[in-house]
């Protein structure tokens, strides 16, 4: 029997140990695993473009004295309100923590109420009720230069509980306004 | 069905004798040359009247579209009642809807700017028959859901999952997998109101996924690069989301459920169509667990195949024309019922969609409802990600969960199926009913704001609500050890509050109100507040702030643990037998599963019932 193997592997030139064959398995198996590796990276990398068109997350919103006190303004098309407290301004993304739908402001209950879920927020953006499980984001709310509001949707401030969704001490105060 | 068919197989053969004996008229006669001529004979290789054997089997084997059938097959599939040819109707609906796909695809551009303006041009009758055609689409896409839903209920009442076809319905849950996902994907297209929103809502699923969504527990990825930007090729849904979605809907999911239907029918023929047990021979193997019983399988499965052709035991039939006439017959009804439905009812179109105005109430697709609905009971990751992964896990496991062979072939109305499998079936069916309770629910009883209206409430009356007070299970226990159980007069505290529980919720107002008092004593006076006047809501909110008692979590774990060790042992104590049939594997699996199918009602019983939302909390996740 092992004349006759000897004589196939002399016949096809094949001298191939046990080692040597493991070695080229493994060599093999590691490049398939490697290339499949690359495969799914670049399918990634091609699912995800490096430019979105999609409205710029920073823009400008009025000047300070568009917003008088009490009120909770959406920006059109913007997806955010500003709102004005007795202790200063604040923007709050216009996005349910839920699953993304916008919700409504309601001037009679003084609560935020998003229409796919029931989920409810107090004035401050702080979950009170239903399934989101945390309070509303909020953009970043700075005074440019020329004295109007700048918001930048890209610097997302996210209170994780209620006590955080009531600290009042980043609100900002400009001091165009008036106080009171 | 059986006496219609002999009616109907009566009248052909009457219609024949009749022609046969007049004299031959114009019409027989060009048919007469026709299958003479050598064009027809080089497409039908045999010739007609198929009535001997060999040419009934020639007819199946030569046609690559009926090859997919055997030549013969039992005769239970005759019976309406046996199949109800719902896995007939889901294939002819899926024929129709590529038929109709493509031909709106003719008219329809996914663009943002042109695509609504396409659905007003289908509306309007800009395209002769476009409006139909667009709701023969819609109609027989929602067909098609309810048929194969209700056909994977007919095969496991009739047990036809069980060995040798239990791979066939994994192929099968995946192809139910798949139809769900091409009516999602759809339903983005007309871009309106009503499609954005739905979408968005369920896109949103996916930024909780565990580590790979943005907003899901153990979040590795921000909003730039997680799954729910690579499913929508934006932080929105918007131009990108449109375009991959009518890619997804229009070519990668036809293709791949056309090929998963193929190899579906392919294993069907394969493995023989189901029938009744009695027919079967004796002594079936339990279960396929060792190279033994797989032989003994075999040689079952060999002997089965040899007493079937004996036709005393095994009523067999001849596909030609037996079962392709019915099947004619079935697709022919499905069509007519189709048609009407799309003459009589208008597949529903919106105002465009405006992604700065959500639509109250936003509902999803009637298919995904009940999902919404369980999204108001739990977390978006465990409602969006985690129940549906395991609804699809149970349902693939099914057949590897059940080793018993007892119960294959019975009609699925009949009340053997009950009393041969009452466990199995009991499960199954409560799990298929659960799933259409909640989308009826989300469906018929959701008003504005997702609050509970009643079908003949108008959704013109807006119900306010005020904000809830969430209690937590540690507040239940802490108010049964304490001895004061009112702080607050009862009316004071029911207008506070508005919930049903008077004395726990006083005893837990009462502890908060003092941590609120001492809160305000520690920060030096009340903040002033403009704005935050005396609003009940808002005072129910600050008691919900100070309520966590870290210290106390521990009772909602221990409930949580002890729920599923509950759920899993108790099975076992009174079903003893079945545990030692199951073995520790399949039961340890199959009774979490079950355990928590149930824990979903008691999710939902404890939110409505007693204001908890959270049994168990993290910093990373709450259950």
């Amino acid at each position: 029997m092992a004349e006759v193997r000897e004589a196939v592997a002399k016949r096809e030139g094949a001298d191939v140990s046990r080692r040597g064959f493991l070695g080229w398995m493994l060599a093999a198996w590691s490049s398939i695993l490697i290339f499949t590796a690359w495969v799914i990276g670049w399918s990634g990398q091609f699912m995800r473009p490096r430019l979105i068109y999609e409205l710029s997350p920073r823009f400008k919103a009025g000047f300070p004295d568009d917003y008088p006190l009490g009120t909770v303004s959406l920006i059109p098309g913007r997806r955010v309100w500003i709102v004005h407290y007795q202790e200063g301004f604040q923007a709050i993304q216009a996005i349910c923590t839920h699953l993304g739908c916008q919700p409504n402001w309601i001037e009679a209950e003084g609560i935020f109420r998003c229409p796919c879920h029931g989920s409810t927020f107090d004035r401050y953006g702080a979950n009170i009720g239903g399934p989101a499980p945390y309070p509303l984001r909020r953009p970043a709310l700075e005074v440019a230069p020329d004295g109007r509001f700048a918001v930048d949707m890209s610097r997302l401030k996210a209170p994780k509980n209620l006590a955080e969704a009531h600290d009042t001490s980043l609100f900002i105060q400009p001091e165009s306004t008036s106080k009171g | 069905m059986k006496k219609f068919l002999e009616w109907y197989f009566y009248q052909i053969e009457t219609l024949f004798q009749k022609i046969e004996t007049s004299e031959k008229s114009i019409g027989k006669r060009f048919l007469d040359w026709l299958v003479e001529t050598e064009v027809w004979k080089s497409i039908y290789r045999v010739r007609t009247p198929f009535d001997t054997t060999a040419k009934r089997t020639l007819v199946m084997r030569e046609s690559v579209w009926l090859h997919l059938l055997p030549s013969k097959m039992p005769a239970n599939w005759l019976d309406f009642h046996y199949s109800f040819f719902l896995g007939i109707i889901s294939f002819y609906l899926f024929f129709v809807l590529i038929v109709t796909g493509l031909l709106l695809m003719l008219y329809y551009r996914p663009t943002i700017s042109l695509a609504y303006r396409d659905m007003l041009d289908f509306k309007y009758g800009v395209i002769p028959y476009g409006m139909f055609m667009r709701n023969l689409h819609r109609w027989g896409a929602h067909a098609m859901l309810i048929a194969v839903m209700f056909h994977m209920l007919r095969v496991f009442l009739s047990g036809a999952y069980k060995p040798p076809r239990q791979f066939n319905w994994v192929i099968g849950v995946f192809l139910l997998v798949i139809t769900f996902l091409l009516s999602f994907t759809g339903y983005l297209l007309p871009w309106d109101q009503l499609a954005m929103w739905a979408i968005t809502v369920g896109s949103n699923m996916a930024s909780y996924t565990p580590f790979l969504g943005y907003q899901g527990p153990f979040s590795l990825l921000d909003q730039w690069h997680d799954a729910h930007f690579i499913l929508l090729g934006g932080t929105v849904v918007g131009e990108a989301a449109l375009i991959r979605f009518y890619v997804w809907h229009c070519v990668i999911f036809p293709v791949i459920l056309a090929v998963l239907i193929s190899i579906h029918l392919w294993r069907v023929r394969k493995d023989e169509f189901s029938y009744p047990m009695e027919l079967a021979p004796e002594g079936i193997p339990a279960q396929i667990s060792s190279q033994e019983a797989l032989e003994a399988e075999i040689e079952w499965l060999k002997k089965t195949r040899e007493k079937l052709q004996e036709p005393k035991l095994q009523p067999r039939v001849f596909v030609w024309p037996d079962f392709i006439i019915p099947t004619a017959m079935v697709m022919v009804v499905t069509t007519v019922v189709l048609i009407l439905a799309s003459i009589i009812f208008d597949a529903p179109l919106e105002e465009m969609a405006n992604p700065s105005l959500t639509p109250n109430p936003s509902k999803a697709p009637w298919y995904f409802v009940g999902l919404q609905e369980m999204l108001v009971y739990f977390d978006p990751w465990i409602a969006g990600v985690v129940l549906p992964g395991l609804i699809i896990i149970g349902l693939i496991l099914v057949p590897y969960l059940d080793p018993t062979v007892s119960g294959i072939g019975n009609y699925p109305l009949s009340p053997k199926v009950w009393k041969q499998r009452p466990l199995a079936v009991t499960i199954f069916t409560s799990g298929f009913a659960m799933w259409f309770i909640l989308i009826l629910i989300g469906q018929y009883f959701r008003g504005p704001n997702w609050q509970w209206y009643w079908p003949w409430e108008s959704w013109a009356i807006e119900k306010t609500t005020q904000a809830k007070l969430y209690l937590t299970p540690e507040d239940y226990i802490s108010c049964a050890f304490s001895k004061r159980k009112t702080f607050l007069p009862r009316e004071e505290a029911d207008k506070l509050l508005n919930i049903r529980k008077p004395t726990v919720v006083e005893c837990i107002t009462r502890r908060n109100k003092r941590l609120a008092v001492n809160e305000a004593q520690a920060s030096e006076g009340p903040p002033a507040s403009g704005v935050k006047e005396a609003q009940p809501s808002e005072n129910a909110v600050e008691m919900v702030l100070l309520a966590p008692k870290p210290k106390y979590q521990i009772i909602g774990w221990l409930a949580l643990f002890l729920f599923y060790t509950l759920g899993m042992w108790l099975p076992r104590y009174f079903f003893p037998k079945i545990y030692h049939i199951m073995g520790v594997r399949r039961y340890v699996i199959m009774s979490f599963l079950l355990t928590t199918m149930v824990g979903l009602w008691a999710k939902i019983f404890l939110r409505l019932g007693f204001n908890i939302k959270y049994v168990v909390r993290t910093p990373w996740f709450n259950i």
